[in-house]
């Protein structure tokens, strides 16, 4: 292997996710997103804006594999989207923690088991379930709300049960959709915290939020998605 | 810290197959209960029948029938032929028994279709000689010997008789299997609804375990769970309403003076009962299962 050989495999090693010239259209409409080309580095912080409609949570779908794009080349890990087995997509998704904008909480579950459902598909034995999923849920402030049912909580306590989600499988990419949309400022900057404590630990952490003074504050990556496609507008906002 | 017991992730017992599904297969298993006591009785009577007539033969040797004979001498007559016949057979070779049905005897047999004795005796009625075969028997062997010694007498094997009641019992059987096919494809049916339209109501939890990371084998096992219990217990509501049922027929059969098979008695014949709602239950978790993992394959 020369030189130039390693540092292109060194490079995508450390690449968690690369979009080349991606596009996405829904059936016979316009593209939504068009030609993205970015790429998602281990360890990476980023936050993503743009106005509603902008085709930030089609980005997100394409990113925990719910949806395929229509033209271009997405990685994912090292593996292209398109081309991998079904069968292996399990394995890559346990590898990615996703808060969704309407935090998908499973009804008739308890708060407990709803944080535990990553670990329970990944097998993990019901002693670590238990000790790791209580301890998250003091963190995020909801250990007196363990066998409460979603209904039960507040928006705010929801969002904190979608982020405990998100992240109790430890995640090597995170991604969160509004995360912080429905909690006020002390626990917004809270759970940015316990982002940024994953994030040091080396999840890739992708934030969409309309929250620009959160944004700013915190001072990572920026991405504006505008017409459809990903600016990287970190240093005209910091200026 | 008080902890709930763990929950399916598919709230499946709220849906309303939990409630048609185990009524379904309650009423499939009834049925297939009544069909297996059926065939069993079915099968012991055909048995019982063919072994009493394949285990006898007659001879019949029919009275002269020439006018200018008294009924005296007929008598006589047929009554030297017939001592003829029961020589010719008790030095043939593989017959254990020869006997020769009294006249009493055949009076009796011939009273509901002929009237009293008196009037039998009157007629010139056939002489029967009953014979059990055993070891060394050959009945083309026999026909020879008694065309050579009577050629008027007829040697009856029962073989039109044998031949009717099997075909009569081969086509019920066939229709009680095919009806048991029929039953548990009706059951197949009802699971691969009922987990159909598990799917649908619940997609958005199933894409959401998807996106989770779970296996479709997963998501599979836990529809395969909840249709083996559903199924379960369905065969068992099934099975406590088909066996009283039964039960009562048998007892009805048995104060009207049927003869009711032994083999119903049997623990055979209970353990293939038992074994029926567990079977269904196992059919019901592989359809499931089979099911979900076809609908899954086409998500992404």
């Amino acid at each position: 292997m020369n030189a130039r050989q390693a540092d292109a495999r060194s490079a995508e090693l450390t690449e968690v996710v690369s979009f080349r010239d991606v596009g996405v259209r829904y059936e016979t409409g316009p593209e939504i997103l068009r030609d993205l080309n970015f790429t998602l580095h281990r360890g990476g912080f980023h936050f993503m804006t743009g106005a509603s409609g902008a085709g930030k949570s089609t980005l997100m779908k394409l990113l925990y594999l719910a949806l395929r794009q229509t033209r271009g080349e997405i990685r994912i890990f090292g593996r292209d989207n398109i081309r991998v087995p079904r069968e292996d997509l399990p394995a890559i998704r346990r590898k990615i923690g996703v808060v969704f904008q309407d935090f998908r909480l499973i009804n008739h579950l308890s708060t407990f088991e709803n944080v535990a459902l990553p670990l329970r598909v990944a097998g993990v034995d019901d002693l670590q379930i238990r000790k790791n999923v209580t301890e998250l849920l003091e963190w995020v402030g909801l250990g007196d709300q363990i066998n409460a049912i979603p209904s039960r909580l507040s928006g705010g306590q929801q969002q904190r049960v979608a982020i405990a989600r998100a992240v109790i499988g430890r995640p090597a990419l995170l991604l969160a959709d509004e995360p912080t949309g429905n909690v006020d400022d002390r626990i917004a900057m809270r759970l940015l915290y316990l982002f940024e404590e994953l994030n040091k630990l080396g999840t890739t952490v992708l934030i969409a939020t309309h929250n620009r003074q959160l944004v700013r504050r915190f001072g990572h990556i920026q991405w504006l998605l505008e017409g459809g496609t990903v600016i990287d507008v970190t240093n005209t906002n910091s200026a | 810290m008080a902890f709930r017991p763990r929950q399916s992730h598919l709230p499946l017992d709220s849906d309303s197959s939990s409630r048609f599904l185990p009524a379904i297969v309650a009423l499939m298993v009834a049925l297939l209960t009544f069909a297996l006591v059926g065939l069993t009785v079915l099968q012991d009577a055909v048995g019982r029948w063919s072994g009493q007539i394949e285990g006898s033969l007659t001879v019949q040797i029919p009275p002269n029938a020439s006018a200018d004979l008294s009924p005296e001498d007929r008598d006589h007559e047929l009554r030297v032929r017939v001592d003829e016949i029961l020589d010719v057979l008790a030095d043939a070779p593989g017959i254990s028994r020869v006997e020769e049905l009294s006249p009493e005897t055949m009076a009796a047999l011939l009273e509901p279709w002929l009237g009293p004795n008196e009037v039998i005796s009157e007629l010139p009625i056939p002489r029967i000689i009953e014979i059990t075969p055993t070891t060394g028997f050959n009945f083309d062997q026999l026909e020879t010997l008694l065309a050579e010694t009577a050629p008027e007498a007829i040697l009856d094997d029962h073989r039109i008789w044998i031949e009717r009641i099997s075909d009569v019992a081969f086509s019920v059987e066939l229709a009680l299997i095919t009806l048991i096919a029929v039953l548990f494809g009706a059951t197949i049916l009802s699971v691969v609804f009922a987990t159909r339209s598990g799917l649908s109501i619940h997609r958005n939890i199933i894409e959401l375990l998807h996106l989770m990371g779970a296996q479709d084998t997963y998501i599979a096992g836990q529809f395969a769970r909840h249709s083996m219990r559903m199924a379960f217990w369905g065969g068992i509501l099934g099975m406590g309403i088909a066996l009283p049922v039964s039960g009562l027929i048998g007892y009805l059969g048995i104060r009207a003076g049927w003869d009711i098979p032994g083999s119903i008695y049997s623990p055979w014949f209970a353990l293939l009962i038992m074994i029926v709602p567990v079977l269904v239950a196992l059919v019901a978790r592989i359809t499931a299962s089979r099911t979900v993992l076809k609908v899954l394959r086409r998500m992404l």
